[in-house]
């Protein structure tokens, strides 16, 4: 009988559809739904467990739960203050940094039953799982010691992994008094101390854009790029747009890499109009610009790519990193690495593993690509640059016996007053085998040279006195 | 030591209710004429799987609260209902013991997650479950009585009034919810009467399943088909207007389906398609309260704090268990509102797994199907439309409620039949489903006698045969 079978048929597929999106949705949904705030079972799982241990890759704590002997109510401590606060960032009042990201797991106690029984027969609480974190705690005291007295960020990575190996924020806060000093901070909106610059802050890039513009050309053309021949006369125009070198500097004959080397605003302006707009939309697409970058902590989108049909005037302020165009230190810093790493932009991430409380693996990360953003002969090309600026550009603050770096400086401007401007530093070292890359932004402190290179000296010099 | 008892129940309840359904599965998926003999064992490890199950939940939940109380209810209730089922398989050899043991598991499911909420809720439901089956069981065994005495009856003529009657009846009752009634989460669902609150929408499911039934069974002038049409329409229309619209598209779904089985024609469920459609945008339009659940059901996270909070702790609890659930008592169930009947399915899935909620949409299935089967297999019109009509309404039912928690569908305000608390409910799914086995009962005895009378002949003709035989032989001498 037919219709007995299309009504049989039709409730059967009813139901089976509803059984499948259920398990669907609860397989896809259910880290999302318990991270929300509104959902009160981390409340309940506190109750029962102990908050789980950070740290870091070098085997310090970086954050952990210690019982108070005396009223037996727990506390989150963080062995190293504010040297690690927007980082691994706090529990309280809605959390942040790794504390957020991974809280899933450090609410949680996945230690084995039998374990949990002892624990239980003691009358104690479970105790949560371990985050083993990419952090290095020696280079980001290092970090957070050159950051000192400067606003701005520093972030330090390596190129082959995208392992975050430190990343500091100025001004910062003390995360162990955090709850304590929490009106006062989020009272002052002005200096946005909860705010991770290094990941969040957006900047105009400045003379550190000049890396981008050089990819461009060498993708583009590279016997053009070979050939590449200006003369600097100090100010260059477009429509009714006139730059000048940094300084009133005049360069007078340069290839691309003495333009590279010794920043020249002129040249790099004069690039600017020879590069084919919609070959650079596609290389500034591949790189991540104005598109949410492949990182799973809040991080802002940089946004510069420009029109196809862009003024000149406009093209210019871009190629020498000012006008509209902003980055974050962290994508500028992915952008450097992919160079160091022959082209392949890594995606970055701050945890290496999640373990049980005693050990036992839950979940590994393991490094994976963001994309080819540019050819290996582009990225050695760069690497070569970026190493004779140190030799003898404006990086040679970093000129060391014992190590040989690679790197881009910058000093973006962000006034009317030409005389504000913030120093950029992006690179890398050993230039020929690349271990760290780190990008460092001082807020105000004028010229990448003078104020970044220094920092980014003392941070270097700290790593290798430590191989 | 209660950690080791905690997490064995843990694993063990989901996989327990799992093994249940999966041989319901696959008895259904040897065919209705499953093997005799294997059905009575499959069914005996039935009923040890469903004890086994009530215990260990039972077991975790005392040891949880460190209540003997608990303890001893449980206990009760596990021995009272495999009592009860073995009772019911003796006394009424007849009826469909595949239904029987889907709708006790499920009611026990029920038992279980309600005991965690509100152990008193529980015994409630438990004696107001187990006093309508006594009594409907005892109408069930009183059946040759009683059919002697509606034959007697229907001496007068009164199954010409029985398709009148029952549909004014059943208008009459619905209405009452208007000069009586209280409003409830935004509907007027429930009424007091002498001091009992019901909810007039369920006892007269059954009842306007028997007058479609009848009607349809009874045919008749395109006047009676208009005015069955219209007096349909009018209990949709009253619970509309009551703002219940979850049972109001329950019965329009049920009487658009049951027209179709009767009839045969394909535009009736087109229609039905249609105009129920464009019945839901009007209400989504005309009701402030169905445009809120609309919208809820669009996106409850902009409206978390108020429209969204319902559907959102739901969702939040079903996708905390995991495939085993929390445990029971280890989750927080009651963080969503009215878990213990709109959101029941929920909480079963926040502390006994997503694997548990699996099964529950499959017994329903299996329930319906099963139903559905004999309906199929009837081969009179009004015992095949109350069947499937019982069925189409029970199963709609399971997947408004289900859909509507896990946001499936806009929530609509429904329980899930057997499982949520709620008597009124229970009381008319027991009715709807004792029903179902009393048709079938009279059918299978109605097939005993005919193959009897059947077989009796054969045997007469055959000795007559023999007889005739044997005296041709002697003749020869």
């Amino acid at each position: 009988m037919n219709r007995i079978k299309t009504v049989r048929v039709f409730f059967t597929v009813l139901m089976l559809l509803l059984a499948a999106y259920l398990v669907l949705y609860a397989a896809c949904s259910y880290r999302k739904l318990f991270d929300n705030d509104y959902n009160s079972r981390t409340r309940l799982l506190s109750g029962q467990n102990t908050r789980g241990t950070i740290y870091s890759a070098d085997g310090y704590i970086l954050a952990e739960t210690r019982t108070d002997a005396a009223d037996g109510k727990d506390r989150r401590v963080y062995p190293f203050g504010n040297v690690f606060s927007h980082i691994v960032g706090f529990s309280a009042n809605g959390g942040s940094g790794i504390e957020d990201l991974q809280d899933y797991y450090l609410v949680r106690s996945d230690i084995a039953v039998f374990h949990k029984a002892e624990y239980e027969k003691n009358g104690g609480k479970f105790p949560g799982n371990t985050v083993m974190t990419t952090l290095h705690a020696g280079l980001q005291c290092a970090a957070e010691e050159a950051m000192r007295g400067y606003r701005g960020a520093m972030i330090i990575t390596e190129p082959s992994t995208g392992r975050i190996l430190a990343c500091v924020s100025k001004p910062d806060f003390d995360p162990n008094t955090i709850a304590r000093d929490w009106a006062e901070i989020t009272a002052d909106s002005s200096s946005g101390r909860l705010m991770n610059r290094a990941f969040q802050g957006t900047y105009p890039p400045g003379s550190t854009f000049k890396i981008i513009d050089t990819a461009a050309f060498l993708e583009q053309d590279v016997q053009a790029a070979a050939d590449y021949g200006y003369t600097c006369t100090g100010t260059f125009s477009a429509g009714n747009e006139t730059i000048h070198c940094y300084g009133g500097e005049v360069h007078y004959d340069l290839d691309l890499t003495g333009s590279f080397v010794r920043s020249c605003n002129c040249s790099f302006a004069n690039i600017g109009l020879l590069l084919d707009r919609g070959k650079l939309r596609g290389l500034m697409n591949r790189m991540y610009f104005d598109r949410k970058l492949p990182f799973d902590m809040p991080a802002s989108v940089s946004r510069a790519t420009p029109e196809r049909n862009c003024p000149d005037a406009d093209m210019i302020q871009l190629s020498i990193g000012q006008g509209t165009a902003v980055m974050s230190p962290l994508h500028l810093n992915m952008i450097t690495a992919a160079a160091a790493n022959g082209g392949i932009m890594m995606k970055p991430y701050a945890v290496d593993a999640v373990l049980t409380a005693d050990g036992d693996d839950i979940k590994v990360f393991h490094p994976s690509e963001a994309g080819r953003i540019f050819s290996s002969d582009t990225a050695a090309a760069l690497t070569g640059m970026m190493a004779e600026t140190v030799r003898s550009g404006t990086a040679r603050g970093l000129r060391s016996e014992s190590w040989t770096a690679a790197g881009k400086t910058g000093s973006a401007e962000y006034s009317e007053q030409a005389e504000l401007s913030h120093a950029w530093f992006t690179g890398f070292a050993p230039a020929e085998d690349p271990q760290i890359c780190i990008t460092v932004i001082l807020e105000g402190a004028g010229s990448g040279s003078q104020a970044a290179v220094p920092a980014a000296r003392k941070v270097l010099d700290a790593w290798f006195d430590m191989q | 030591m209660k950690i080791y008892i905690m997490e064995t129940a843990r694993i063990l309840a989901p996989l327990l209710i799992l093994a249940f359904t999966g041989i319901s599965c696959i008895r259904r998926l040897t065919g209705i004429r499953a093997v005799q003999t294997m059905d009575r064992e499959m069914r005996i490890i039935q009923l040890i799987i469903k004890e086994l199950f009530l215990l260990v939940c039972f077991l975790s939940e005392a040891v949880s609260y460190g209540s003997v109380d608990t303890a001893v209810f449980g206990l009760t209730v596990t021995a009272l209902t495999g009592l009860a089922d073995i009772l019911f398989t003796c006394l009424f050899r007849n009826a469909d013991q595949e239904i029987m043991m889907d709708a006790s598991m499920l009611f026990a499911t029920g038992i279980v997650i309600l005991t965690r909420l509100d152990r008193h809720h529980a015994l409630r439901q438990f004696l107001i479950a187990g006093g309508c089956m006594a009594l409907l069981s005892a109408l069930l065994f009183g059946r040759e009585r009683i059919r002697s005495a509606l034959q007697k009856l229907s001496a007068y003529g009164i199954q010409d009034y029985a398709v009148p009657v029952s549909g004014i009846l059943g208008l009459v009752l619905l209405a009452m919810v208007f000069p009586f009634g209280s409003e409830v989460n935004g509907s007027m669902l429930g009424m007091t009467l002498f001091g009992i609150t019901l909810q007039p929408s369920e006892p007269v499911k059954p009842l306007f399943v028997f007058f479609l039934a009848s009607a349809f069974a009874a045919g008749g002038t395109k006047w009676k088909r208009i005015s069955l049409v219209t007096a349909a329409m009018g209990y949709v229309f009253i619970l509309v207007l009551s703002r219940d619209l979850g049972s109001g598209g329950i019965y329009f779904v049920t009487f658009v389906l049951m027209a179709f089985l009767a009839t045969g024609r394909r535009w009736i469920p087109a229609a039905g398609l249609i105009a129920g459609t464009a019945a839901f945008a009007a209400s989504t339009i005309l009701f402030s309260h169905v445009r809120v659940r609309v919208q809820a059901f669009l996106d409850p996270w902009s409206a978390i704090d108020s429209r969204g909070y319902q559907i959102t702790q739901s969702l939040f609890a079903i996708a905390y268990g995991g495939p085993f659930g929390a445990g029971l008592t280890r989750g927080t169930p009651k963080s969503i509102p009215f878990a213990e009947t709109d959101f029941v399915f929920s909480a079963v899935c926040e502390e006994l797994g997503i694997i548990t909620g699996i099964c529950i949409i499959l017994l329903c299935l299996l329930l319906f199907l099963r139903i559905f089967d004999h309906a199929a297999a009837s081969r009179e019109l009004f015992e095949g439309l109350f069947l499937s009509g019982t069925a189409v309404m029970f199963l709609t039912q399971a997947f408004l409620t289900i859909g509507g928690e896990t946001r499936f569908i806009p929530s609509t305000g429904v329980t899930l039949p057997l499982v949520s608390y709620g008597g009124s409910s229970a009381v008319s799914t027991l009715i709807m489903l004792f029903s179902v086995q009393a048709v079938i009962i009279r059918k299978r005895e109605r097939m005993r006698e005919r193959m009897h009378a059947f077989a009796e002949r054969y045997r007469q003709e055959t000795e007559a045969a023999a007889f005739s035989w044997k005296e041709e032989q002697e003749v020869p001498r």
